[in-house]
Protein backbone atom coordinates (compact mmCIF):
# COMPACT_ATOMS: atom_id res chain seq x y z
CA UNK A 1 0.00 0.00 0.00
CA UNK A 2 1.21 3.21 -1.20
CA UNK A 3 1.77 5.53 2.12
CA UNK A 4 -0.06 8.90 2.29
CA UNK A 5 2.47 11.11 3.50
CA UNK A 6 0.35 13.99 4.28
CA UNK A 7 -1.65 11.66 6.69
CA UNK A 8 1.28 9.77 8.35
CA UNK A 9 2.75 13.71 8.91
CA UNK A 10 -0.79 14.44 10.34
CA UNK A 11 -0.56 11.50 12.71
CA UNK A 12 3.31 12.50 13.87
CA UNK A 13 1.93 15.75 14.79
CA UNK A 14 -1.18 14.85 16.61
CA UNK A 15 1.22 11.68 18.84
CA UNK A 16 3.35 14.39 20.08
CA UNK A 17 0.74 14.44 22.45
CA UNK A 18 -0.63 17.36 25.06
CA UNK A 19 2.31 20.01 25.43
CA UNK A 20 2.62 21.14 28.90
CA UNK A 21 2.96 25.04 29.13
CA UNK A 22 4.70 25.68 32.53
CA UNK A 23 2.90 28.45 34.18
CA UNK A 24 5.35 31.53 34.17
CA UNK A 25 5.96 32.65 37.80
CA UNK A 26 9.24 34.64 37.50
CA UNK A 27 9.40 38.25 37.40
CA UNK A 28 12.05 39.41 35.88
CA UNK A 29 13.49 42.94 36.30
CA UNK A 30 15.29 44.56 33.24
CA UNK A 31 18.60 46.33 34.22
CA UNK A 32 17.93 50.41 32.84
CA UNK A 33 19.69 53.40 32.44
CA UNK A 34 16.38 55.65 32.01
CA UNK A 35 14.44 55.35 34.96
CA UNK A 36 10.77 55.75 34.13
CA UNK A 37 8.90 59.14 35.41
CA UNK A 38 6.58 58.33 38.28
CA UNK A 39 3.44 59.79 36.72
CA UNK A 40 0.64 56.44 36.77
CA UNK A 41 1.44 56.53 33.01
CA UNK A 42 3.16 53.42 31.34
CA UNK A 43 5.48 55.32 29.05
CA UNK A 44 7.69 53.11 26.49
CA UNK A 45 10.51 52.84 28.72
CA UNK A 46 8.40 50.33 30.29
CA UNK A 47 8.64 48.18 26.84
CA UNK A 48 12.25 46.67 27.99
CA UNK A 49 11.12 45.27 31.14
CA UNK A 50 8.94 42.38 30.25
CA UNK A 51 5.09 41.66 32.31
CA UNK A 52 4.32 39.16 34.32
CA UNK A 53 0.75 38.40 33.85
CA UNK A 54 -0.91 37.54 37.75
CA UNK A 55 -4.83 36.12 37.58
CA UNK A 56 -6.00 36.91 41.02
CA UNK A 57 -9.26 34.87 41.18
CA UNK A 58 -10.21 33.50 44.94
CA UNK A 59 -11.63 35.87 47.96
CA UNK A 60 -11.11 35.25 51.71
CA UNK A 61 -14.41 35.37 52.97
CA UNK A 62 -18.08 36.72 52.22
CA UNK A 63 -19.69 39.72 53.56
CA UNK A 64 -22.67 39.18 54.99
CA UNK A 65 -23.98 42.29 53.77
CA UNK A 66 -23.20 41.15 50.20
CA UNK A 67 -19.92 41.74 48.21
CA UNK A 68 -20.34 43.45 45.01
CA UNK A 69 -16.78 44.07 43.94
CA UNK A 70 -14.55 42.04 41.61
CA UNK A 71 -13.83 38.24 42.08
CA UNK A 72 -11.18 37.91 39.65
CA UNK A 73 -8.77 40.29 37.84
CA UNK A 74 -5.71 39.78 35.96
CA UNK A 75 -2.62 41.77 37.11
CA UNK A 76 0.47 42.98 34.56
CA UNK A 77 3.41 43.55 36.70
CA UNK A 78 6.49 44.79 35.09
CA UNK A 79 10.09 46.02 36.86
CA UNK A 80 13.35 47.71 36.16
CA UNK A 81 15.96 48.72 38.46
CA UNK A 82 19.45 50.66 38.11
CA UNK A 83 22.24 50.83 40.47
CA UNK A 84 19.92 52.23 43.20
CA UNK A 85 16.18 51.91 42.56
CA UNK A 86 13.83 49.14 42.07
CA UNK A 87 10.94 50.76 39.83
CA UNK A 88 7.53 48.84 39.50
CA UNK A 89 4.27 49.48 37.38
CA UNK A 90 1.47 47.65 37.96
CA UNK A 91 -1.96 47.82 35.70
CA UNK A 92 -5.16 45.66 36.14
CA UNK A 93 -8.90 46.13 35.38
CA UNK A 94 -10.78 47.37 37.82
CA UNK A 95 -14.20 48.56 36.12
CA UNK A 96 -14.53 51.34 39.18
CA UNK A 97 -12.27 54.13 40.93
CA UNK A 98 -13.18 54.02 44.16
CA UNK A 99 -12.36 56.54 46.26
CA UNK A 100 -15.35 57.10 48.96
CA UNK A 101 -13.77 56.21 51.79
CA UNK A 102 -16.36 56.96 54.42
CA UNK A 103 -17.11 60.60 53.73
CA UNK A 104 -19.09 63.15 56.19
CA UNK A 105 -22.49 64.04 54.12
CA UNK A 106 -24.49 67.11 56.09
CA UNK A 107 -28.18 65.74 56.89
CA UNK A 108 -31.76 67.49 56.60
CA UNK A 109 -31.91 68.03 60.37
CA UNK A 110 -28.04 69.91 60.12
CA UNK A 111 -26.61 67.04 61.45
CA UNK A 112 -23.45 65.05 60.06
CA UNK A 113 -23.52 61.61 58.95
CA UNK A 114 -20.41 59.49 58.23
CA UNK A 115 -21.26 56.77 55.13
CA UNK A 116 -20.72 53.33 56.46
CA UNK A 117 -22.18 49.92 55.37
CA UNK A 118 -20.10 47.44 57.51
CA UNK A 119 -20.73 44.01 57.50
CA UNK A 120 -21.24 41.60 60.17
CA UNK A 121 -17.25 41.32 60.87
CA UNK A 122 -17.52 45.02 61.01
CA UNK A 123 -15.59 45.85 57.56
CA UNK A 124 -16.36 48.03 55.02
CA UNK A 125 -17.10 47.25 51.49
CA UNK A 126 -18.97 49.67 50.18
CA UNK A 127 -17.99 53.32 51.17
CA UNK A 128 -14.39 52.41 50.62
CA UNK A 129 -11.33 53.26 48.88
CA UNK A 130 -9.05 50.50 45.97
CA UNK A 131 -5.85 49.18 47.04
CA UNK A 132 -2.89 46.75 46.40
CA UNK A 133 -0.88 44.86 48.18
CA UNK A 134 2.98 43.54 47.24
CA UNK A 135 3.96 41.38 49.77
CA UNK A 136 7.48 40.25 50.18
CA UNK A 137 9.33 37.41 51.82
CA UNK A 138 11.88 38.25 54.42
CA UNK A 139 12.05 35.10 56.14
CA UNK A 140 8.27 33.65 57.08
CA UNK A 141 7.99 29.99 57.26
CA UNK A 142 6.43 28.52 54.45
CA UNK A 143 6.33 32.18 52.00
CA UNK A 144 8.50 30.42 49.59
CA UNK A 145 6.15 28.21 49.08
CA UNK A 146 2.32 29.44 49.82
CA UNK A 147 3.36 33.33 49.58
CA UNK A 148 0.83 35.66 51.38
CA UNK A 149 -1.14 32.14 51.89
CA UNK A 150 1.74 31.55 54.56
CA UNK A 151 0.54 34.59 56.99
CA UNK A 152 -3.09 33.83 56.39
CA UNK A 153 -5.19 32.73 59.05
CA UNK A 154 -8.85 32.60 58.83
CA UNK A 155 -11.03 32.45 62.08
CA UNK A 156 -13.66 29.40 63.16
CA UNK A 157 -16.54 30.30 64.56
CA UNK A 158 -15.32 33.81 66.06
CA UNK A 159 -12.10 32.41 67.33
CA UNK A 160 -8.52 32.73 65.75
CA UNK A 161 -5.30 30.90 67.32
CA UNK A 162 -7.44 30.75 70.27
CA UNK A 163 -8.41 34.23 70.94
CA UNK A 164 -12.11 35.89 70.46
CA UNK A 165 -12.00 37.81 67.26
CA UNK A 166 -14.61 38.84 65.02
CA UNK A 167 -12.42 39.50 62.29
CA UNK A 168 -13.08 36.70 59.52
CA UNK A 169 -8.98 36.48 59.49
CA UNK A 170 -5.51 37.72 60.32
CA UNK A 171 -2.25 37.64 59.54
CA UNK A 172 0.41 37.13 61.39
CA UNK A 173 3.15 34.79 60.78
CA UNK A 174 3.53 31.15 62.15
CA UNK A 175 7.57 32.52 64.38
CA UNK A 176 8.41 34.54 66.69
CA UNK A 177 11.22 36.94 64.87
CA UNK A 178 10.07 36.02 60.87
CA UNK A 179 8.27 39.05 58.55
CA UNK A 180 7.04 39.82 55.39
CA UNK A 181 7.39 43.27 53.55
CA UNK A 182 4.39 44.48 53.15
CA UNK A 183 3.84 47.60 50.45
CA UNK A 184 0.21 48.38 50.78
CA UNK A 185 -0.95 51.11 48.07
CA UNK A 186 -4.49 52.93 48.97
CA UNK A 187 -5.74 55.30 46.36
CA UNK A 188 -7.27 57.62 49.20
CA UNK A 189 -4.71 57.35 52.05
CA UNK A 190 -1.60 57.07 50.33
CA UNK A 191 -1.93 57.87 46.30
CA UNK A 192 -2.85 61.69 47.13
CA UNK A 193 0.49 61.61 48.82
CA UNK A 194 2.65 59.78 46.57
CA UNK A 195 3.20 56.89 48.58
CA UNK A 196 2.57 53.33 49.31
CA UNK A 197 2.02 52.58 52.80
CA UNK A 198 5.12 50.38 53.93
CA UNK A 199 4.14 47.70 56.37
CA UNK A 200 4.87 44.91 57.47
CA UNK A 201 3.99 41.50 59.19
CA UNK A 202 4.87 39.68 62.30
CA UNK A 203 4.20 36.96 64.33
CA UNK A 204 1.77 39.14 66.78
CA UNK A 205 -1.42 37.40 67.88
CA UNK A 206 -2.10 39.22 70.83
CA UNK A 207 -4.70 42.09 69.78
CA UNK A 208 -4.21 43.77 73.12
CA UNK A 209 0.03 44.38 71.73
CA UNK A 210 -1.63 45.39 68.30
CA UNK A 211 -5.43 45.56 66.96
CA UNK A 212 -4.39 44.62 63.44
CA UNK A 213 -2.23 41.43 64.81
CA UNK A 214 0.85 40.73 62.92
CA UNK A 215 -0.20 43.91 60.41
CA UNK A 216 2.30 46.91 61.24
CA UNK A 217 3.63 49.75 60.03
CA UNK A 218 7.03 50.79 59.22
CA UNK A 219 8.51 52.98 61.83
CA UNK A 220 7.84 56.98 61.20
CA UNK A 221 9.19 59.63 62.43
CA UNK A 222 5.76 61.86 60.93
CA UNK A 223 3.04 62.31 58.79
CA UNK A 224 0.86 59.58 58.12
CA UNK A 225 -3.29 59.95 57.92
CA UNK A 226 -5.75 60.17 60.51
CA UNK A 227 -9.41 59.81 60.86
CA UNK A 228 -11.12 63.24 60.37
CA UNK A 229 -13.06 63.03 63.22
CA UNK A 230 -14.52 65.78 66.17
CA UNK A 231 -13.33 64.20 69.35
CA UNK A 232 -16.82 63.30 70.38
CA UNK A 233 -17.31 61.71 66.97
CA UNK A 234 -20.42 63.91 65.92
CA UNK A 235 -19.18 66.02 62.91
CA UNK A 236 -15.80 66.49 60.93
CA UNK A 237 -12.64 68.04 63.07
CA UNK A 238 -11.24 69.63 59.92
CA UNK A 239 -12.11 71.29 56.38
CA UNK A 240 -10.80 72.11 53.19
CA UNK A 241 -9.71 75.80 53.03
CA UNK A 242 -11.79 76.04 50.49
CA UNK A 243 -14.42 74.31 51.25
CA UNK A 244 -16.33 71.66 49.98
CA UNK A 245 -14.29 70.46 47.16
CA UNK A 246 -15.32 67.43 46.27
CA UNK A 247 -11.90 65.59 47.37
CA UNK A 248 -12.56 61.91 49.30
CA UNK A 249 -9.22 63.08 51.02
CA UNK A 250 -8.14 66.08 53.36
CA UNK A 251 -4.41 67.09 52.70
CA UNK A 252 -2.89 68.15 56.23
CA UNK A 253 -1.64 71.25 54.60
CA UNK A 254 -4.89 72.28 53.19
CA UNK A 255 -6.64 71.28 56.35
CA UNK A 256 -8.53 74.33 58.77
CA UNK A 257 -10.60 73.19 61.86
CA UNK A 258 -13.96 72.42 61.20
CA UNK A 259 -16.94 75.53 60.73
CA UNK A 260 -20.29 74.21 59.98
CA UNK A 261 -21.46 76.79 57.11
CA UNK A 262 -21.81 74.18 54.92
CA UNK A 263 -25.95 73.11 53.02
CA UNK A 264 -27.11 69.71 53.04
CA UNK A 265 -25.82 67.25 50.93
CA UNK A 266 -22.27 68.54 51.60
CA UNK A 267 -19.68 66.53 51.22
CA UNK A 268 -16.43 66.22 53.10
CA UNK A 269 -13.83 63.55 53.60
CA UNK A 270 -13.06 60.87 56.21
CA UNK A 271 -9.76 61.13 55.98
CA UNK A 272 -6.85 63.49 56.27
CA UNK A 273 -3.38 62.54 54.88
CA UNK A 274 0.36 63.96 54.98
CA UNK A 275 3.12 62.34 53.70
CA UNK A 276 4.82 59.39 56.01
CA UNK A 277 8.35 60.60 56.94
CA UNK A 278 10.66 57.64 58.36
CA UNK A 279 10.96 54.12 57.24
CA UNK A 280 6.71 54.06 56.73
CA UNK A 281 7.43 56.58 53.49
CA UNK A 282 10.19 54.10 51.79
CA UNK A 283 8.06 53.65 48.49
CA UNK A 284 7.05 56.67 45.92
CA UNK A 285 4.18 55.84 43.84
CA UNK A 286 1.65 57.54 41.31
CA UNK A 287 -1.61 56.14 40.07
CA UNK A 288 -3.65 56.74 37.85
CA UNK A 289 -7.66 55.28 36.87
CA UNK A 290 -8.35 55.40 33.04
CA UNK A 291 -10.65 53.73 31.42
CA UNK A 292 -11.36 51.25 33.83
CA UNK A 293 -7.67 50.22 34.35
CA UNK A 294 -5.69 51.19 37.53
CA UNK A 295 -1.52 51.76 36.72
CA UNK A 296 0.54 52.33 39.27
CA UNK A 297 3.99 53.11 39.32
CA UNK A 298 6.51 52.82 42.21
CA UNK A 299 10.24 52.80 43.21
CA UNK A 300 12.17 52.17 46.11
CA UNK A 301 15.69 51.99 46.77
CA UNK A 302 17.11 48.30 46.41
CA UNK A 303 18.21 48.57 50.18
CA UNK A 304 16.96 50.30 52.82
CA UNK A 305 18.66 51.35 56.16
CA UNK A 306 15.86 53.13 58.11
CA UNK A 307 15.30 52.14 61.50
CA UNK A 308 14.75 48.50 62.02
CA UNK A 309 14.75 48.11 57.94
CA UNK A 310 16.22 44.65 58.54
CA UNK A 311 13.55 43.48 60.18
CA UNK A 312 10.37 45.66 58.41
CA UNK A 313 11.85 45.64 54.73
CA UNK A 314 12.79 43.10 52.28
CA UNK A 315 16.52 44.15 50.98
CA UNK A 316 17.62 43.22 47.29
CA UNK A 317 21.34 43.34 48.15
CA UNK A 318 22.01 40.30 46.08
CA UNK A 319 21.11 41.26 42.14
CA UNK A 320 21.78 37.68 41.83
CA UNK A 321 19.47 36.25 44.06
CA UNK A 322 15.52 35.89 43.66
CA UNK A 323 13.04 37.55 45.77
CA UNK A 324 9.74 35.82 46.84
CA UNK A 325 6.40 37.97 46.66
CA UNK A 326 2.68 37.36 45.76
CA UNK A 327 -0.16 39.94 45.61
CA UNK A 328 -3.98 41.12 46.25
CA UNK A 329 -6.44 43.49 45.01
CA UNK A 330 -8.71 45.08 46.87
CA UNK A 331 -11.90 46.48 45.16
CA UNK A 332 -13.41 49.27 47.48
CA UNK A 333 -12.87 46.65 50.34
CA UNK A 334 -11.52 46.92 53.79
CA UNK A 335 -10.01 44.00 54.06
CA UNK A 336 -12.14 41.35 51.34
CA UNK A 337 -9.59 41.00 48.82
CA UNK A 338 -8.88 39.13 45.75
CA UNK A 339 -5.65 36.71 45.80
CA UNK A 340 -3.70 33.90 43.77
CA UNK A 341 -2.48 30.48 45.43
CA UNK A 342 1.10 29.90 45.78
CA UNK A 343 4.40 32.27 45.13
CA UNK A 344 5.91 34.52 42.28
CA UNK A 345 9.93 35.41 42.37
CA UNK A 346 11.75 38.72 41.30
CA UNK A 347 14.77 38.38 39.61
CA UNK A 348 17.45 41.22 38.16
CA UNK A 349 18.47 40.30 34.72
CA UNK A 350 22.11 41.87 34.75
CA UNK B 1 -12.29 -7.32 7.18
CA UNK B 2 -8.89 -6.18 6.86
CA UNK B 3 -7.89 -2.80 8.23
CA UNK B 4 -6.19 -1.38 5.61
CA UNK B 5 -9.92 -1.93 3.48
CA UNK B 6 -12.02 -0.07 5.75
CA UNK B 7 -13.09 2.63 4.01
CA UNK B 8 -11.46 6.40 4.07
CA UNK B 9 -13.97 7.60 6.76
CA UNK B 10 -13.64 4.14 8.86
CA UNK B 11 -9.88 4.43 9.10
CA UNK B 12 -9.75 8.18 9.71
CA UNK B 13 -11.99 7.66 12.39
CA UNK B 14 -10.22 4.45 13.67
CA UNK B 15 -6.91 6.66 13.73
CA UNK B 16 -8.53 9.85 15.55
CA UNK B 17 -9.81 7.20 18.14
CA UNK B 18 -6.05 5.76 18.25
CA UNK B 19 -4.70 9.24 18.53
CA UNK B 20 -7.06 9.94 21.07
CA UNK B 21 -5.87 7.07 23.53
CA UNK B 22 -2.41 8.01 22.89
CA UNK B 23 -3.18 11.23 24.00
CA UNK B 24 -5.14 10.39 26.87
CA UNK B 25 -2.26 8.18 28.15
CA UNK B 26 -0.46 11.02 27.73
CA UNK B 27 -2.69 13.10 29.99
CA UNK B 28 -3.22 10.23 32.38
CA UNK B 29 0.52 10.73 33.00
CA UNK B 30 -0.01 14.45 33.77
CA UNK B 31 -2.76 14.02 35.86
CA UNK B 32 -1.01 11.22 37.68
CA UNK B 33 2.31 13.15 38.29
CA UNK B 34 -0.23 16.11 39.60
CA UNK B 35 -2.00 13.56 42.17
CA UNK B 36 0.64 12.23 43.45
CA UNK B 37 2.99 14.97 43.90
CA UNK B 38 6.03 16.54 42.11
CA UNK B 39 8.07 13.08 41.75
CA UNK B 40 6.25 9.98 40.97
CA UNK B 41 7.60 8.07 43.81
CA UNK B 42 6.49 4.82 45.21
CA UNK B 43 5.75 6.75 48.24
CA UNK B 44 3.48 8.30 47.18
CA UNK B 45 1.56 5.76 45.52
CA UNK B 46 1.66 4.09 48.70
CA UNK B 47 -0.14 7.15 50.18
CA UNK B 48 -2.78 7.08 47.95
CA UNK B 49 -4.07 3.86 47.54
CA UNK B 50 -2.75 2.01 51.19
CA UNK B 51 -2.32 5.20 53.26
CA UNK B 52 -4.96 7.37 54.68
CA UNK B 53 -6.85 9.98 52.76
CA UNK B 54 -5.23 12.86 54.66
CA UNK B 55 -2.03 11.88 53.94
CA UNK B 56 -2.63 10.61 50.86
CA UNK B 57 -4.06 14.27 50.17
CA UNK B 58 -1.25 16.31 51.57
CA UNK B 59 1.35 14.19 49.44
CA UNK B 60 -0.92 14.88 46.13
CA UNK B 61 -3.58 16.90 45.08
CA UNK B 62 -3.22 19.17 48.38
CA UNK B 63 0.63 19.36 48.72
CA UNK B 64 0.89 23.52 47.15
CA UNK B 65 -0.61 24.08 50.84
CA UNK B 66 1.29 21.81 52.79
CA UNK B 67 4.11 24.50 54.19
CA UNK B 68 7.07 22.02 54.56
CA UNK B 69 6.96 17.93 53.72
CA UNK B 70 8.05 17.38 57.94
CA UNK B 71 4.27 18.29 58.45
CA UNK B 72 3.52 15.32 56.39
CA UNK B 73 5.81 13.18 58.27
CA UNK B 74 4.14 14.19 61.39
CA UNK B 75 0.67 13.29 59.90
CA UNK B 76 2.59 9.82 59.18
CA UNK B 77 3.58 9.15 62.69
CA UNK B 78 0.70 10.07 64.28
CA UNK B 79 -1.44 7.61 62.20
CA UNK B 80 1.09 5.02 62.44
CA UNK B 81 0.97 5.60 66.48
CA UNK B 82 -2.59 4.85 66.33
CA UNK B 83 -3.51 8.87 65.88
CA UNK B 84 -4.43 9.81 69.72
CA UNK B 85 -6.15 12.42 70.97
CA UNK B 86 -2.71 13.16 72.73
CA UNK B 87 -0.83 13.20 69.45
CA UNK B 88 -3.04 15.45 67.94
CA UNK B 89 -3.19 17.55 70.43
CA UNK B 90 0.64 17.83 70.66
CA UNK B 91 1.55 18.21 67.00
CA UNK B 92 -1.62 17.53 64.07
CA UNK B 93 -3.57 20.40 65.45
CA UNK B 94 -0.64 23.15 64.59
CA UNK B 95 -0.29 21.37 61.07
CA UNK B 96 -3.95 21.29 60.37
CA UNK B 97 -4.26 24.71 61.60
CA UNK B 98 -1.04 26.26 59.64
CA UNK B 99 -2.00 24.16 56.34
CA UNK B 100 -5.64 23.07 56.12
CA UNK B 101 -8.26 24.64 58.38
CA UNK B 102 -8.32 28.15 55.97
CA UNK B 103 -10.70 26.20 53.80
CA UNK B 104 -11.65 22.89 55.58
CA UNK B 105 -13.85 24.03 58.25
CA UNK B 106 -17.67 24.50 58.88
CA UNK B 107 -17.83 28.56 58.99
CA UNK B 108 -15.11 28.90 55.91
CA UNK B 109 -16.37 31.06 52.74
CA UNK B 110 -13.08 30.69 51.05
CA UNK B 111 -13.35 30.74 47.66
CA UNK B 112 -11.71 27.08 47.66
CA UNK B 113 -14.39 26.46 51.18
CA UNK B 114 -14.41 23.06 51.86
CA UNK B 115 -17.18 22.96 54.69
CA UNK B 116 -18.42 19.60 54.06
CA UNK B 117 -14.69 18.38 55.10
CA UNK B 118 -13.97 20.17 58.31
CA UNK B 119 -10.27 19.37 59.61
CA UNK B 120 -10.84 21.72 62.47
CA UNK B 121 -11.44 19.23 65.33
CA UNK B 122 -9.74 15.91 66.52
CA UNK B 123 -12.43 13.70 65.70
CA UNK B 124 -12.84 15.58 62.17
CA UNK B 125 -9.36 14.51 61.12
CA UNK B 126 -9.33 11.11 62.71
CA UNK B 127 -11.92 9.78 59.97
CA UNK B 128 -9.42 10.63 57.38
CA UNK B 129 -6.85 8.09 58.85
CA UNK B 130 -8.36 4.98 57.71
CA UNK B 131 -6.01 2.68 55.29
CA UNK B 132 -6.85 3.02 51.74
CA UNK B 133 -9.57 4.43 49.73
CA UNK B 134 -12.79 5.21 51.16
CA UNK B 135 -15.71 2.87 50.45
CA UNK B 136 -17.54 5.28 48.42
CA UNK B 137 -14.89 6.52 46.73
CA UNK B 138 -13.87 3.27 45.86
CA UNK B 139 -16.69 1.61 44.31
CA UNK B 140 -17.13 5.04 42.43
CA UNK B 141 -13.73 5.27 40.96
CA UNK B 142 -13.33 1.21 40.34
CA UNK B 143 -16.79 1.04 38.42
CA UNK B 144 -15.85 4.09 36.26
CA UNK B 145 -12.45 2.87 36.03
CA UNK B 146 -13.18 -0.76 35.19
CA UNK B 147 -15.81 0.02 32.66
CA UNK B 148 -14.56 2.86 30.77
CA UNK B 149 -10.65 0.38 30.37
CA UNK B 150 -11.97 -2.89 30.08
CA UNK B 151 -14.77 -1.40 26.61
CA UNK B 152 -11.65 0.11 25.27
CA UNK B 153 -9.09 -2.97 25.81
CA UNK B 154 -12.08 -4.63 23.83
CA UNK B 155 -12.58 -2.14 20.99
CA UNK B 156 -8.57 -2.30 20.43
CA UNK B 157 -8.54 -5.98 20.56
CA UNK B 158 -10.73 -6.26 18.00
CA UNK B 159 -9.60 -3.28 15.70
CA UNK B 160 -6.25 -5.17 16.21
CA UNK B 161 -7.31 -8.84 15.24
CA UNK B 162 -8.11 -6.72 11.87
CA UNK B 163 -4.76 -5.51 11.74
CA UNK B 164 -2.14 -6.98 9.59
CA UNK B 165 0.04 -7.80 13.09
CA UNK B 166 1.35 -11.15 13.54
CA UNK B 167 -1.45 -13.52 15.37
CA UNK B 168 0.96 -13.81 18.57
CA UNK B 169 0.42 -9.96 19.39
CA UNK B 170 -3.00 -10.08 18.37
CA UNK B 171 -3.19 -12.43 21.35
CA UNK B 172 -0.92 -11.35 23.55
CA UNK B 173 -1.57 -7.70 23.83
CA UNK B 174 -5.22 -7.90 24.93
CA UNK B 175 -4.57 -10.38 27.46
CA UNK B 176 -1.78 -7.74 28.81
CA UNK B 177 -4.74 -5.22 28.49
CA UNK B 178 -7.27 -7.01 30.48
CA UNK B 179 -4.49 -8.74 33.12
CA UNK B 180 -2.99 -5.38 33.91
CA UNK B 181 -6.95 -4.04 34.63
CA UNK B 182 -7.59 -6.73 36.65
CA UNK B 183 -4.47 -6.68 38.81
CA UNK B 184 -5.03 -2.95 38.58
CA UNK B 185 -8.53 -2.87 40.13
CA UNK B 186 -7.42 -5.75 42.85
CA UNK B 187 -4.74 -3.26 43.78
CA UNK B 188 -7.00 -0.62 44.60
CA UNK B 189 -9.26 -2.91 47.10
CA UNK B 190 -6.39 -4.30 48.52
CA UNK B 191 -5.01 -1.39 49.39
CA UNK B 192 -6.70 -1.23 53.20
CA UNK B 193 -5.16 -4.62 53.09
CA UNK B 194 -0.94 -3.53 52.88
CA UNK B 195 0.75 -1.71 51.37
CA UNK B 196 2.45 -4.22 49.45
CA UNK B 197 -1.47 -4.17 47.25
CA UNK B 198 0.48 -0.65 45.97
CA UNK B 199 3.16 -3.28 43.67
CA UNK B 200 -0.07 -4.67 41.95
CA UNK B 201 -1.49 -1.13 41.45
CA UNK B 202 1.95 -0.03 39.90
CA UNK B 203 2.44 -3.52 37.67
CA UNK B 204 -1.29 -3.25 36.40
CA UNK B 205 -1.11 0.24 35.76
CA UNK B 206 2.08 -0.17 33.47
CA UNK B 207 0.89 -3.46 32.03
CA UNK B 208 -2.50 -1.71 31.20
CA UNK B 209 -0.70 1.46 30.17
CA UNK B 210 1.72 -0.80 27.65
CA UNK B 211 -1.01 -2.47 26.04
CA UNK B 212 -3.23 0.12 25.21
CA UNK B 213 -0.19 2.40 24.05
CA UNK B 214 0.69 0.10 22.06
CA UNK B 215 -2.49 -1.88 20.76
CA UNK B 216 -3.25 1.87 19.33
CA UNK B 217 -0.18 2.93 17.84
CA UNK B 218 0.18 -0.54 16.02
CA UNK B 219 -3.77 0.05 15.01
CA UNK B 220 -3.16 3.58 13.52
CA UNK B 221 -0.18 2.80 11.88
CA UNK B 222 -1.42 -0.19 10.11
CA UNK B 223 -4.64 1.94 8.93
CA UNK B 224 -2.06 3.72 6.65
CA UNK B 225 1.23 1.67 6.20
CA UNK B 226 2.65 -1.68 6.92
CA UNK B 227 3.69 -2.09 10.91
CA UNK B 228 7.59 -2.33 10.80
CA UNK B 229 8.91 -5.55 12.86
CA UNK B 230 5.49 -6.48 13.79
CA UNK B 231 3.60 -6.51 10.57
CA UNK B 232 2.63 -9.65 8.71
CA UNK B 233 1.92 -9.95 4.68
CA UNK B 234 -1.80 -10.79 4.98
CA UNK B 235 -3.06 -13.83 4.81
CA UNK B 236 -5.69 -14.43 1.51
CA UNK B 237 -8.07 -16.31 3.62
CA UNK B 238 -8.56 -13.80 5.98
Amino acid sequence: MKMNKGAIAGIAILCAGPIAVAETTTLVSAKTDTPPTLDGVMEGVWEQAQPLEIMVDKLPYEPSNGYPGMKATQVGIRAMHDSENLYMVIQYDDPTESLMRSPWVKQTDGSWKQTADKDSTGHENTYYEDKFALLWDIDARGFGKKGCGAACHLAEDGMNNGIADTAPGRKYTTRDGQTIDMWHWKSVRSAPVGQIDDQYIDSTTDPAANKNWGRKGDTKTGGGYKNNKSEDGSQPASMPKSGATGDHWLLASEAVPFEDNFKEGDVLPGIIVSPFEGPRGDIAAQAMWKDGIWTIELQRKLTTDGENAAEQDVQFADLGETYDFGIAVFDNSQINHVYHDGVYELKFAE
Amino acid sequence: MRLKRFVLGARVAVSLFAVTLLGALASAELLIYHSLGETLEVSAVKAKYAGSLLVSAMHGSMYEYVTEDESIVIVEEWIAAGATQQGYDDGVKAVMEEDCTNCHSRSSTMTDAMPGMPLTRFEDVKKLTVRGLPGGKLLMQLHVHIFALGVIVLILSLLLAAADIGRLWQVLLPIVGFLGLWMDAAGWVLGSVGEWAVWLIMGGGGLLAAAIGLMSLLVLLDCWLRVPLLGRIPDPED
